[in-house]
């Protein structure tokens, strides 16, 4: 008896997690197979991309800001306030600039994809594109997944950049330390594993976003109320797993 | 240069070549049991109503004719094969030979109306390859205004009413000439008069065009419609048929019940049911 309830308890989530591996294995599997919608893809690279860029300049650039006062006074106790271009950078570039960056597409775009699939879902355009000989995996969550792969890490090269201009500025103003000492400080900071674990993370979140809010628009049952629990679920099982595996990426990134 | 869609009188007599089975066909969500061995078939030329309540598996049918939903158990056949294990690439050249007409039109918010309605042709490759655009669109427009919509199509399918919606997606199901026609609920929703035009305009399409027809419905006004009346192309009109005209005899009714197929017969048949729910699908006695 208690076994039977155990299996009904577990039968949901299992099912999902098969549904959400077979979305998965066939979305990149069309990555290489035709036809290639090329039009969908620059549109959604212009949703994500260029449609979250003011708000990731604008994320990036008050962390950087932020990361320079709080390094400061914390650097100031040992005297060691000319390395704050080197806290930052690492910091920025290693960590925060990936997941706030991925943050803010999950929020923005998850969301985004999450409610318009869901809505086409419920009002059966899905099935009419089924219908009428496309598949929806490669028409609708191929190129969201392609368009999110490439913007997110260019997203995360300008959101660091600009956090290290905002960094800059504490130093430079409020520090009163030489432009030259900040990015020369900057530019011995970083080395090749951080450059590689930076643009790794936005890569595989970028995945992990587009995925999850695809798989939950596509799943999307009940009407305008189940759009609405689609979205909620997309944003927030996107960015519980970015920290998920930034965690693991980390991880591996540490001990090389 | 693009055929254009054969005329056919609409005395066509019902041939014996399949077009759909079910042969004991059950499905079911979840431990919600949808269909359950249904068992049916359709010949070319035939016109099918399925009557049924809300929940009833009459849609659940339809969507399992298309491949969409798969059965639990049971065969489907269509055109005379067994697609019952087909992946998805081997019925989208199945389901290029239906066309179908969703309860709520179906139609892609974010294209235009010419977009929506070229679709099944741009996407299925099937005039590019012979023709130029021009040719698309000419399709697209002759589609549209069979529907009497020629002037929408630069419109989104938002700026349309409920009605106009359906009269476009019934342009857009007709676009390619498929052989099947399925219907959901073509009328659920509307007031009775856009009801009757949209049934008016499935009686000119099975009636112009060589197509068999799928209508999945709840009011009997739209089986009546269908059963006993016909397209006079000179008046532009639906008229009643006369009795010798065969569109009575090639109509053929069907009540679900709980998704069970509780009735299949003709109008003659249905009227004589004492069972009190397939009853609810009778022509009401004045």
């Amino acid at each position: 008896m208690e076994a039977l309830m155990l299996f009904d308890f577990l039968k949901a989530p299992v099912l999902a997690i098969q549904e959400f591996y077979s979305l998965s294995i066939r979305a990149l599997q069309n990555v290489f197979l035709r036809p290639h919608y090329l039009d969908d893809i620059f549109i959604q690279m212009d949703i994500i991309g260029v449609g979250s860029l003011p708000i990731v300049i604008l994320t990036g650039f008050f962390t950087g800001m932020v990361m320079g006062l709080q390094m400061s006074r914390a650097l100031a106790q040992y005297g060691a306030q000319g390395q704050i271009g080197q806290i930052v950078a690492i910091t920025l570039v290693r960590e925060l600039g990936p997941v706030l960056t991925a943050l803010l597409v999950a929020g923005r775009n998850a969301s985004g994809m999450a409610s318009e699939l869901g809505s086409m879902k419920v009002t059966e355009q899905i099935d009419a594109m089924r219908a009428l000989g496309t598949d929806p995996t490669k028409k609708l969550v191929t190129p969201r997944v392609i368009a999110t792969a490439i913007v997110l890490p260019l997203l995360t090269i300008i959101a660091d950049f600009v956090g290290l201009v905002g960094g800059f500025l504490i130093a430079y103003f409020q520090l009163n330390i030489m432009a030259s000492q900040y990015w020369s400080s900057v530019w011995r900071a970083l080395v090749w594993n951080d450059l590689a674990q930076g643009l790794l993370k936005p890569f595989v979140f970028a995945i992990i976003i587009s995925l999850v809010g695809c798989f939950y628009g596509m799943r999307t049952s009940g009407g305008t109320q189940g759009v609405g629990r689609a979205t909620t679920q997309a944003v927030v099982v996107a960015s519980v797993w970015v920290f998920v595996v930034t965690f693991f990426i980390t991880r591996i990134f540490v001990n090389l | 240069m693009i055929e254009l869609p054969s005329r056919v009188p609409p005395d066509r007599p019902v041939t014996n070549e399949e077009v759909l089975r079910f042969e004991h066909v059950s499905v079911s969500f979840g431990d919600v049991p949808a269909l359950q061995d249904v068992s049916f078939r359709i010949a070319k030329g035939q016109v099918r109503i399925i009557f049924g309540a809300a929940g009833s598996g009459k849609s659940v049918a339809l969507k399992t004719a298309l491949g969409l939903v798969r059965p639990d158990s049971g065969r489907v056949y269509l055109f005379g094969e067994d697609v019952t294990d087909f992946n998805e690439d081997q019925l989208f050249a199945f389901r290029a030979r239906i066309g179908v007409l969703f309860q709520e039109g179906g139609l892609f918010d974010s294209l235009t109306i010419e977009e929506n309605v070229a679709y099944p042709i741009v996407n299925r490759n099937i005039a590019l390859r012979q023709s130029k655009n021009g040719e698309v669109l000419a399709r697209v427009k002759e589609s549209l205004t069979f529907v009497e919509l020629g002037d929408t199509l630069d419109k989104f399918p938002s700026e349309l009413s409920g009605g106009m919606r359906r009269r476009v997606g019934i342009a857009r199901a007709m676009v390619t000439q498929p052989a099947l026609m399925l219907y959901d609920s073509p009328t659920a929703g509307l007031d009775p008069i856009t009801a009757n035009t949209i049934i008016a305009l499935i009686v000119k399409a099975r009636d112009t065009r060589d197509t068999t027809t799928l209508v999945v419905t709840h009011r009997y006004q739209d089986g009546h419609l269908l059963a006993n009346f016909r397209y006079n192309p000179q008046s532009d009109l639906i008229e009643p048929a006369p009795a010798d005209s065969g569109i009575h005899a090639r109509t053929i009714f069907m009540v679900f019940e709980e998704g069970r197929l509780a009735f299949e017969g003709t109008q003659e048949q249905l009227e004589q049911q004492t069972d009190p729910y397939i009853a609810k699908f009778k022509l009401p006695k004045s």
